[in-house]
C-alpha cells in the first residue's frame, strides 16, 4: 500500500515536473519591458531572451501586438482606461508579478471589440515568462577601506607652513636670493642678451615668412603712430572681455566645450603674434629711420635687406633697457631708470600691437605711407592712359 | 445678449495665447532590464533640457531607466545592445531650429538606477541640465561627464565597489560640484573647465598610501578643491592669469607640496592648468566613513 503511494506521489511529481518544463519550452523568457505612456500612447515592450521584442501598444485608438493591428477601440473605452492603468504600474512590478497581472487582466461588460482586444492581449501575454535575475559572476572585491579618522597622530603631523619650512630643503628662491652685485648686473645683461637673440630670430622667421605683412604694420608705426598706440591703448583692456565671451561662448554649447583648449590656444598665439610682431615691426621702423639716416649722410650701409633694419632696431629698443640693466641695483635711481625703460617699451609695443591691428595684421596698407608726388609721374597719367589709377588720397585731394 | 468688455477680450486672447504656446504634451517612458550575469556595462546618456538623476537601483535589475520629455519638440531613445553590453539613453531636441528652448528648469526629467552587482563605465553628455549623480555603493570603472551651462553634482557617499580606472569632468558654463572623491577610488581625476564654478571635494574613505592623479585645466572661473587634511598634496601649477592659493604650501623644486606631505597617508598630485580665475583650497577634517 506504501509502495503504491509512492510511486503515485512520484508519478504526479514527474507529471507536474513535465508540464512545468513543456510550459517553460513554449514560454518567451522577458529580459526587460519598457513602458510609454503619453496623450494618445500607452505601449508595452516586452523584451525577450534573444534580442527579440513584443510589443502591445495602444495608439491612437488602435490596438497593435507586435506591429499588426488587432481592434481599433473608441477612446474612452474601459479597456484603454485599464490598460493605461496596467501600463502604468508595469515597471513598478517584479518581472513574475507583472507577469501575472497581465495573465490576469480583465474588464466587466466589454464590447465585442474590447473582447476581442482582451483575448488577443492575454493570449500574448500568456505566450511570456519571467526570467529569473542571474547575478554576474563578476568577482567585485570592494577595496580595502580603512576608516579615517581624525586621530591624534594625524593632527600632530599637520604642521604649520612656518614650521615645515624649518624642516626643508631651503626654496629655489632663497638660493638665487644670495647672489653677488657683479652677478645680478651680469645676469640682467645677459637676459637682455638673450631676448635681443629671442626677438632678433624672431624677426628672421617674420621677414621669412611674411615679409610683406611685417613692412606693411612697420609702415603703418611709422605713418600713424598716434593712431596705432590709440589703437593699441583702447585693445588691451578689451583683451580680457573677448577672451571670456569666446570662452563662454564655446562652454554654452557642449560641443564648443571640445573646441576650447585650441580656441586658447590660437587666441594666446594670436595676441602673442600681434605683440610681438608689432614690436619687431617697430624695430624694423626705427631701424630702417636710423640706417637710411646714415645713407642721408652719404655713409656706406652694407644691405642685407630688412633684416639689417631689424637688427639695428632692436638693438635700439633693447639699448632703453641697458641702463636699467646696469644701475637697476642704485636705490632710486634704478627702480626710475627700470621704470623708464617699462614704460617706453610699453609705449613702442602698444603703437606695435595697435598697427597690427589696424592694419589687420599687415594685409591692409590704409595707413602706410602715401606716394610721394616729388618721386612720381604719377600726376602726368590721364584717365584715358589708366582708367583706374592707384592714385592716393593726398593726389585725390590735390586734384 | 452677453456683452464681454474689451479688456476682458484682450486677457481672453492672451491667456488663449499662452496657453496654445506654452502646451506641451507630455511623453513617459520607462525602460528595464533584468540581470543576465553581465560581467560589465557600458552607459551612455545624453540628455540635454531638465533634471537628470543617476543612482544606484536593485542588484537585480541591469538598469532602470525614467524619462519624461515634450514630445513635440524633443525625441528619447533608450537602446540596450545585448553583444556590446551597451545602453545608450537620449532625450535630445527634434531639430534645434525649431525654436527649442533648452531650460534647466524645464520639468522634463531623466531618472536612470543601475545595478551595484555590475561594473558600470559611465559617459554622461548634459547640456541645460541639472544633475545628481550619486554613485556611491555602485562599480564604477570609469566615469565621463560633460556639462554645458548647468547646476551638476556627482557624488561618491558611500565607497565606490570597485577600482575606478579614470574620473573625466569637462565642465562648461556651469556650476559644478563633486563630492567625496576619495570614496571613488579613482586612479586619475581629469578636470577641464570652461566658464564655471567648480568644486572638487577629495574626502572620503582613502586607502593607505593611495596616489591619485588629478590633471586639472580651467579656463575661466573659480575652483575649489575641497582635501581632508591627511592627504599629502603635491602641486605642479601652469598658470597665465589666474591665481592659486598656495597658503599652506612649500616650494621644492619646481612643485609644491603641501606641509603634511610627508607624513600623510595618502596622496594626491595635482597638476592645475589655470588662464584666468582662481584655484582655492579647503582643507576639512577627514571623513569617517562605516565600512
Amino acid at each position: 500500500m506504501r509502495r503504491e503511494r509512492m510511486i503515485a506521489a512520484f508519478a504526479l511529481a514527474g507529471i507536474l515536473w513535465s508540464a512545468g518544463s513543456a510550459r517553460r519550452a513554449f514560454a518567451q523568457e522577458v529580459v526587460g519591458v519598457t513602458a510609454i505612456e503619453s496623450a494618445d500612447e500607452a505601449s508595452l515592450i516586452f523584451e525577450l531572451v534573444g534580442d527579440e521584442s513584443l510589443a502591445i501598444s495602444l495608439s491612437g485608438g488602435t490596438l497593435a501586438i507586435g506591429g499588426s493591428p488587432i481592434a481599433t477601440l473608441p477612446s474612452t473605452s474601459v479597456f484603454e482606461a485599464q490598460w493605461r492603468d496596467l501600463v502604468s504600474q508595469s515597471s513598478h512590478l517584479p518581472i513574475g508579478d507583472l507577469a501575472q497581472q497581465l495573465a490576469g487582466f480583465d474588464i466587466a461588460e466589454a464590447t465585442d471589440a474590447e473582447r476581442a482586444s482582451l483575448e488577443a492581449v492575454r493570449a500574448a501575454l500568456q505566450s511570456l515568462a519571467a526570467v529569473d535575475a542571474v547575478s554576474p559572476d563578476v568577482p567585485i572585491a570592494r577595496p580595502e577601506i580603512v576608516m579615517v579618522r581624525p586621530t591624534e597622530r594625524v593632527r600632530a603631523v599637520i604642521p604649520s607652513a612656518d614650521a615645515a619650512v624649518a624642516t626643508r630643503p631651503a626654496p629655489i628662491a632663497d638660493v638665487h636670493g644670495s647672489t653677488s652685485l657683479v652677478g645680478g648686473i651680469a645676469g640682467g645683461v645677459m637676459n637682455l642678451l638673450a631676448s635681443y637673440i629671442a626677438l632678433a630670430f624672431m624677426g628672421l622667421g617674420l621677414l621669412f615668412f611674411a615679409p610683406k605683412q611685417l613692412e606693411t604694420v612697420a609702415d603703418t608705426v611709422w605713418h600713424s603712430f598716434g593712431r596705432s598706440f590709440l589703437a593699441g591703448l583702447f585693445a588691451q583692456p578689451l583683451i580680457l572681455p573677448v577672451f571670456a565671451m569666446m570662452i563662454v561662448g564655446l562652454a554654452l554649447t557642449v560641443v564648443g566645450i571640445v573646441v576650447v583648449p585650441f580656441a586658447v590656444s590660437a587666441f594666446l598665439a594670436a595676441l602673442l603674434l600681434g605683440i610681438l610682431g608689432g614690436f619687431i615691426a617697430v624695430a624694423r621702423t626705427v631701424g630702417e629711420i636710423y640706417l637710411r639716416r646714415r645713407m642721408a649722410r652719404g655713409e656706406a650701409v652694407r644691405t642685407w635687406g630688412s633684416y639689417r633694419y631689424v637688427v639695428y632696431g632692436l638693438l635700439g629698443l633693447l639699448a632703453i633697457w641697458l641702463p636699467a640693466a646696469l644701475l637697476g641695483w642704485v636705490p632710486v635711481a634704478g627702480t626710475l631708470l627700470t621704470v623708464t625703460a617699462g614704460v617706453a617699451t610699453w609705449v613702442l609695443a602698444t603703437a606695435g600691437f595697435g598697427a597690427a591691428i589696424i592694419s589687420r595684421g599687415g594685409v591692409r596698407g590704409t595707413f602706410v605711407r602715401q606716394i610721394d608726388l616729388a618721386l612720381t609721374d604719377e600726376q602726368f597719367w590721364t584717365e584715358d592712359a589708366m582708367p583706374t589709377p592707384p592714385v592716393s588720397r593726398e593726389l585725390r585731394r590735390s586734384r | 445678449m452677453i456683452r464681454f468688455s474689451r479688456p476682458a477680450v484682450a486677457l481672453g486672447f492672451l491667456l488663449g495665447w499662452a496657453t496654445t504656446a506654452h502646451g506641451q504634451s507630455w511623453r513617459e517612458v520607462r525602460s528595464s532590464r533584468f540581470v543576465q550575469a553581465e560581467q560589465q556595462l557600458s552607459v551612455e546618456v545624453v540628455f540635454t533640457s531638465g533634471t537628470f538623476r543617476l543612482l544606484p537601483g536593485s542588484p537585480e535589475r541591469l538598469y532602470h531607466v525614467e524619462a519624461m520629455y515634450d514630445e513635440d519638440h524633443f525625441e528619447s531613445a533608450t537602446r540596450f545592445d545585448t553583444d556590446a553590453r551597451r545602453l545608450k539613453v537620449e532625450v535630445t531636441p527634434d531639430d534645434l531650429r525649431d525654436g527649442v528652448e533648452l531650460d534647466d528648469e524645464s520639468p522634463q526629467y531623466l531618472n536612470v538606477a543601475l545595478s551595484p552587482e555590475v561594473p558600470v563605465a559611465l559617459d554622461l553628455k548634459l547640456g541645460a541640465a541639472q544633475s545628481e549623480i550619486s554613485l556611491g555603493g555602485l562599480a564604477v570603472e570609469r566615469l565621463a561627464v560633460k556639462t554645458g551651462a548647468s547646476t551638476s553634482i556627482v557624488q561618491f557617499d558611500r565607497p565606490n565597489r570597485i577600482r575606478c580606472e579614470k574620473l573625466e569632468i569637462a565642465v562648461g558654463a556651469a556650476e559644478f560640484v563633486a563630492e567625496g572623491l576619495g570614496n571613488a577610488h579613482c586612479n586619475t581625476v581629469e578636470l577641464t573647465g570652461g566658464a564655471g564654478d567648480v568644486t572638487l571635494d577629495f574626502s572620503g574613505a582613502w586607502t593607505d598610501a593611495a596616489v591619485l592623479q588629478a590633471e586639472l585645466t580651467m579656463g575661466l572661473g573659480v575652483l575649489t578643491l575641497r582635501i581632508p587634511d591627511d592627504v599629502g598634496v603635491e602641486l605642479e601649477m601652469s598658470r597665465l592669469f589666474a591665481s592659486v592659493d598656495r597658503a599652506r604650501f612649500v616650494k621644492r623644486g619646481s612643485h609644491w607640496f603641501s606641509s603634511n606631505y610627508d607624513s600623510a597617508r595618502a596622496t594626491l598630485r595635482l597638476h592645475v592648468r589655470a588662464v584666468l580665475g582662481e584655484v582655492n583650497f579647503d582643507w576639512v577634517t577627514p571623513t569617517t566613513v562605516e565600512r
